[in-house]
């Protein structure tokens, strides 16, 4: 499955204004609530923190990729975050982060999940996919920016 | 290397078949014709018909000349006094099996340092020590730990509802950057192979993979399949009190694990409940499921099978598992079993010959060869090595190397840091690498490092 086919363009934020780890995964929270509204706030960030717990999803070049597997949730889902700062995220390299996608699974789908997170990772490791992204002006821009190179 | 072992049995013979096969001078010392026969004619060693312990014979086999002497008779008496005899004809490196001699803890009246033996192996210690190993590693069914326990080499078997079923080796390179393993062998059918590119993981595969022990606590998030997280203790259920049953109980006990040892021996059980701490010891027999129901091994998180029948702990471990415990292990001391247990759905068979021989072989091959795991049911190796001054390798990527074919560059440590190999990455002197190795490339991946 498409990475463009799970997030929907309501769940894409252009301007991050989080500065710390913890608030950057409560506003990516609430970025992904916009089109996820079923879900719980508080279950979301419980294991999104838990994951980092175990080793920071920061993969460096200054990427982030928060997820967590959910129970009671229909199917993979995606939200995606431009922090133009940067944020201190414990990532590999030390650099600061500034995209951000987040993702969550439904326990029993755990593969589907690595697919795509194998998927945002290799997107993601392109590094003029990178620049596109830190300098697109809007979320419609940076939507149109993923939906492109993905197909590309 | 000259290398001298006493006893065909079968750790001297495993012994024989691997260092012969290395390139290694091997005399093969035994009592029955009939074993040193078919040694003989099967391997690449010398054979002589005889009493190990006896001076006559060992000057028969060139003793003065030997650089390893290993004793693996039957008999804790005659593989001590053979490597005394050893000693006097000052051999380098000496190495007995025993059995029944308590050697390793606090107080022992006999040590290796008094017997001047370099090396006591005892197997029943060796196969507890490896099951303890797996049962502390929850999902993986092999573990061997390189560079000081920093690097752990894990086996899983793959079934549908595994994460990793249907992902592609490319693909879990993409993940490199959160998870940091490599998967650098496959099992399939009973055929190993180094998997590359495209290759996928599939239903019924074990892989084997390299991490960073830092990184394991991502990685078993990543592999544990979503609803089997429990907040209880982890519940093991030990079929069998003998010393490998009481030594398994007794380090778990300690790692804060919910031990229960079964026995159907009413005596045995006392003395076993007065020498352990925290496990519940309970008189049943193996194949009473009711009673072993009503302990719980339904919601059992390993069953270890170690009574002394194969049989008994392949059929106990197939029936525990049919009631719900999650893994289980089994003793199992036939080569023949050792190869049929894992497809009749038995987690991990674990043996003690294996388990001595991999113990003798990671000794006598320290060298350049730091540690050594031998995959089961396969001839595979993983070696770790030390990257010397000179090695005309260094600071050159990986891919631009002409590695052997058949072998991979797991993960390399330097000095405090560490990285999961890729072709980009290169070595530096001091480096401490840990490679896997098909057996057709044992020796050339040797020869690289030399």
């Amino acid at each position: 499955m498409n990475i463009v086919e799970l997030l929907d363009s309501s769940a894409v934020e252009a301007d991050i204004q989080s500065v710390s780890k913890d608030d950057v995964l409560a506003e990516m929270t609430d970025v992904l609530l916009r089109s996820a509204h079923g879900l719980n706030r508080e279950a979301v960030l419980s294991v999104l923190q838990e994951r980092e717990r175990l080793g920071s999803t920061g993969i460096g070049e200054g990427v982030a990729i928060p997820h967590g597997k959910l129970k009671n949730i229909e199917q993979l889902t995606l939200a995606f975050g431009r922090s133009k700062k940067g944020v201190d995220f414990d990532s590999m390299d030390g650099k600061p982060a500034h995209l951000f996608f987040l993702l969550l699974a439904p326990e029993d789908s755990i593969s589907v999940h690595l697919k795509t997170l194998a998927k945002i990772s290799k997107l993601l490791k392109d590094q003029h996919v990178r620049e596109q992204l830190l300098v697109a002006g809007s979320a419609e821009e940076l939507y149109e920016i993923i939906r492109v190179e993905e197909t590309a | 290397m000259k290398i001298l072992i006493v006893g065909a049995g079968q750790v001297g013979y495993f012994l024989c078949e691997r260092l012969s096969m290395e390139g290694h001078e091997v005399t093969l010392i035994d009592r029955d014709e009939a074993h040193l026969r078919q040694a003989q004619d099967r391997l690449n060693v010398m054979g002589l018909n005889g009493n190990g312990a006896s001076a006559e014979i060992l000057e028969q086999a060139d003793i003065k000349n030997i650089d390893i002497f290993i004793a693996v008779t039957d008999l804790d008496e005659v593989n001590i006094l053979a490597c005394l005899l050893a000693r006097e004809y000052s051999v380098k490196t000496r190495i007995a099996r025993v059995k029944s001699i308590e050697y390793r803890s606090h107080g022992a009246i006999l040590s290796k340092e008094k017997l001047g033996i370099d090396l006591l192996i005892n197997p029943a210690d060796e196969v507890a020590d490896e099951m303890i190993n797996i049962t502390c590693r929850s999902g993986a069914f092999d573990v061997a730990e390189f560079v000081e326990g920093t690097i752990q080499f894990l086996g899983y078997r793959i079934d549908e509802e595994s994460p990793l079923c249907g992902m592609t080796l490319r693909e879990l390179g993409e993940l490199r950057g959160m998870y940091r393993f490599v998967v650098t062998a496959i099992t399939r059918d009973e055929e190993t192979i180094i998997p590359r590119g495209e290759d996928n993981i599939q239903d019924g595969d074990s892989i084997f993979l390299f991490a960073h022990q830092n990184d394991l606590p991502a990685i078993q998030y990543l592999l544990e399949p979503g609803d089997k997280k429990k907040k209880r203790l982890p519940r093991i259920f030990i079929l069998g009190g003998s010393q490998i049953g009481v030594r398994i109980a007794a380090q778990l006990e300690q790692q804060h694990f919910d031990v229960r040892l079964v026995d159907r021996d009413e005596q045995r059980c006392r003395k076993i409940s007065a020498k352990l701490k925290k496990t519940m010891v309970i008189q049943a027999d193996g194949t009473d499921i009711h009673a072993l129901l009503e302990e719980g091994i339904d919601s059992a998180d390993t069953f270890i099978a170690v009574t002394g029948k194969d049989e008994t702990n392949i059929l106990c471990s197939l029936l525990c598992k049919q009631h719900g415990a999650s893994r289980t292990l089994a003793l199992i001391n036939k080569p023949e079993l050792l190869n049929l247990a894992p497809t009749l759905g038995i987690d991990a068979c674990v043996s003690p010959r294996l388990s001595a021989a991999g113990a003798i072989l990671k000794y006598v091959r320290r060298g350049d060869v730091i540690s050594l795991a031998t995959i089961e049911g396969s001839n595979s190796e993983v070696l770790e090595f030390e990257v010397k001054q000179g090695s005309a390798f260094i600071n050159t990527p990986l891919k631009n190397l002409h590695f052997p074919k058949d072998a991979i560059i797991g993960a390399i440590v330097h000095g405090t840091s560490h990285e999961i190999a890729t072709g980009d990455s290169q070595l530096s002197v001091g480096d401490r690498i840990v490679v896997f190795a098909l057996p057709d490339a044992l020796t050339k991946v040797e020869k690289f490092f030399d």
